[in-house]
């Protein structure tokens, strides 16, 4: 009972990572207008794991896109790490991605002809980094994945697993404040899908605020809060009560 | 820093499809190279021509009726006027047979077809005419239309064989009929130059100008004159003064030609500079037609690459990066193509040149202009930057939710 008010006082003391206030998106085709978000408010402060649900069509991966800043808002706010990000231009939105955001996406979105390593490297030549710190930072997130060993590799010479924990060290190298993925699991088996989690939890043990996009309660069950959509607005916003433990399987096993 | 990244990745990206990337270049390839080798062949035979020319007498100028056809109105009159205009050195004439005229040679059975070309005594003045045995025509030839000759070395192996024939006879027959003719003389013949294919160099003979006139039935006329003055700098007034008064003499409004070496270099320069300019021109349209095919396949690229500017810029590329990166990507291949149609044009130049030379009496070396390749880079690069902005500009436009959700 003690820890566990220790632990509310100490989320209270957390700084606020992500808040939405309002927030509205309407796609406008001709006359016709598509409310996909209607009025949404919620906050992410640092060093949570969320887990955004809905069906598909339910405006999830909407807000996703405009979490990610790549897409904009209609009405409404989204500070980002102390930024209000509505009405940026698209330079300035794209700094932000590189900065503060790191993505891994359902399809693991790497570039075929670069190795793991360039992969990886690839948000920090954006950032300005020199080559020499590249490297170093790419070979340590991709020992903080397991795949120490992958790097001169290119994607097709990987299983999905692996390029899903190649992705998730490229989301990692510039420090971003959050962690946005969507739908991480979507194209891979139970078993790296285990993986992956075991990953994500891990990270967020070390101090990383994720939000995963989701539709698979088997993910959600494994993250501390789960938000659930309908029809563009949050039906549900509550604490898991009992977060399940992925279990990574030793890098050696892994294929 | 993300400056050579670009650059790098650029060059990485046209060499991982190298079929595509060497078809697109096709076009610039073809458009430099055949810029290069033109103005480098242009440039050679130009070189060529000017260092023949200097080794005539520029201070001459050649007069000839306009009509070149039917018999000449230009008589030895004509000469003696022509001799009294101020500036003027010297007037020679030249008279040509047809090339009907056959000399018997050393084997009784064999003869040799030619012409005979009639000049007078300032002929070797006017042009340097080296005598290798013997004499010159002389102007008591000319006053006794004497029936001598001038031969060339060949000519005089060829019917007697040895070079030293002075004193023996040669025998020509043809529409003139057979001709009996003393040599006098042995010309040196130049071999390797455009003086190597003048009259004097061709003709079976030289003999005095008179002599063949009068064999021709036309003792008074001649065909042409060269005429030599004391200053070349007054060329142009010297050849309007003997136009105007052979016009007077003759009662013609445009009856003569009269042209100086200067004017034919000047005229040679014109010729050289309107076929490079037309030679650019066309060069021109096949490099913009070029351009057209590198954005073409830009355009293609963008499309096909929609997923990855999307990956890019998810990843935080600003669109000035996506469109760097797609410039650069388009002036990587119109450079490669660039440099490819120097090596290509200067290459064939060479070759073509080398071929000819062979063929030719002229020696020709294919010039190659730093400044001319210096422009193929520019317009290579530049025909990149023209070519590549739109494509490039609409990769950097797309949107990246679209663009991330393209299959």
């Amino acid at each position: 009972m003690n820890e566990l008010k220790n632990k509310e006082t100490e989320t209270s003391n957390l700084k606020t990572m992500l808040e939405v206030k309002n927030l509205r998106k309407i796609y406008k085709n001709g006359h016709l207008e598509l409310e996909a978000l209607k009025g949404i408010n919620f906050t992410v402060k640092e060093k949570e794991f969320v887990s955004i649900m809905g069906k598909s069509g339910s405006g999830k991966s909407t807000l996703m896109n405009i979490l990610g800043c790549l897409d904009t808002i209609s009405h409404g706010e989204y500070i980002l790490d102390g930024e209000n990000v509505a009405g940026l231009s698209q330079n300035r939105l794209a700094h932000i991605r590189n900065k503060k955001i790191g993505f891994i996406f359902q399809s693991f979105n790497l570039l075929p002809k670069l190795t793991a390593q360039q992969n990886v490297e690839l948000p920090m030549v954006y950032a300005g980094v020199n080559k020499s710190k590249r490297r170093e930072a790419a070979m340590y997130a991709l020992s903080r994945v397991g795949l120490s060993d992958r790097g001169h590799h290119r994607p097709n010479e990987l299983s999905g697993g692996q390029r899903q924990r190649v992705a998730i060290a490229r989301s990692l190298v510039n420090s971003p404040a959050i962690l946005l993925a969507d739908e991480p699991t979507g194209n891979l088996d139970s078993r790296s899908t285990e993986d992956v989690i075991a990953i994500f939890q891990q990270l967020n043990n070390e101090g990383a605020t994720i939000i995963i996009v989701t539709h698979e309660p088997e993910v959600s069950e494994h993250t501390k809060r789960i938000i659930t959509f309908k029809d563009g607005q949050i039906v549900s916003n509550v604490n898991v009560e009992n977060q399940i433990i992925a279990v990574q399987r030793n890098p050696n096993d892994i294929e | 820093m993300q400056f050579l990244e670009s650059i790098s990745s650029a060059v990485k990206s046209v060499l991982s499809h190298k079929m595509r990337s060497f078809l697109t270049m096709l076009g610039i390839i073809i458009g430099i190279s055949s810029v290069i080798m033109i103005t480098s062949i242009g440039d050679g035979v130009y070189n060529a021509i000017h260092n023949e020319i200097a080794t005539f007498n520029m201070s001459t100028i050649q007069v000839f009726p306009r009509n070149v056809f039917g018999p000449s109105i230009l008589t030895y009159n004509d000469m003696d006027a022509i001799q009294n205009l101020p500036n003027v050195n010297n007037v020679t004439t030249m008279i040509e047979s047809n090339s009907n005229q056959r000399i018997q040679l050393r084997n009784p059975l064999e003869t040799r077809r030619g012409s005979i070309t009639g000049l007078d005594h300032n002929y070797h003045i006017i042009e340097n005419i080296n005598m290798l045995y013997g004499r010159f025509i002389s102007e008591n030839d000319i006053n006794n239309m004497a029936r001598v000759a001038v031969i060339r070395p060949e000519i005089s192996i060829q019917v007697f064989g040895f070079v030293n024939s002075v004193g023996r006879t040669i025998y020509i027959e043809g529409n003139l009929g057979r001709l009996a003719l003393t040599v006098v003389g042995i010309i040196d013949v130049p071999l390797d130059t455009i003086a190597a294919q003048s009259p004097p160099s061709m003709a079976l003979a030289l003999v005095p100008a008179t002599t063949l006139s009068s064999l021709r039935n036309t003792p008074n006329n001649i065909d042409a004159m060269m005429v030599s003055m004391d200053n070349p700098i007054f060329a142009t007034e010297t050849a309007e003064q003997i136009t105007r008064l052979l016009n007077i003499r003759h009662n013609r409004e445009d009856g003569f030609a009269a042209l100086s070496m200067t004017e034919v270099m000047d005229f040679i320069e014109i010729i050289f500079v309107g076929v490079t300019a037309f030679i650019t021109f066309v060069a021109g349209i096949s490099l913009f037609v070029g351009g057209v095919g590198v954005m073409n396949i830009m355009m293609v690229t963008v499309t096909e690459r929609t997923r990855e500017i999307g990956i890019r810029k998810s990843l935080g590329a600003t669109g000035v990066l996506i469109r760097l990166q797609f410039v650069f990507e388009s002036i990587v291949i119109t450079l490669i193509g660039g440099i490819l149609g120097i090596i290509f044009g200067i290459g064939s130049a060479l070759a073509l040149t080398i071929a000819v030379s062979h063929f030719s009496p002229m020696e020709i070396i294919a010039t190659v202009d730093v400044t001319a390749i210096i422009i193929a880079v520019v317009s290579s690069i530049l025909i990149g930057v023209i070519f590549g902005v739109y494509p490039a500009g609409k990769a950097a436009n797309l949107d990246p939710v679209d663009s991330l959700r393209y299959e």
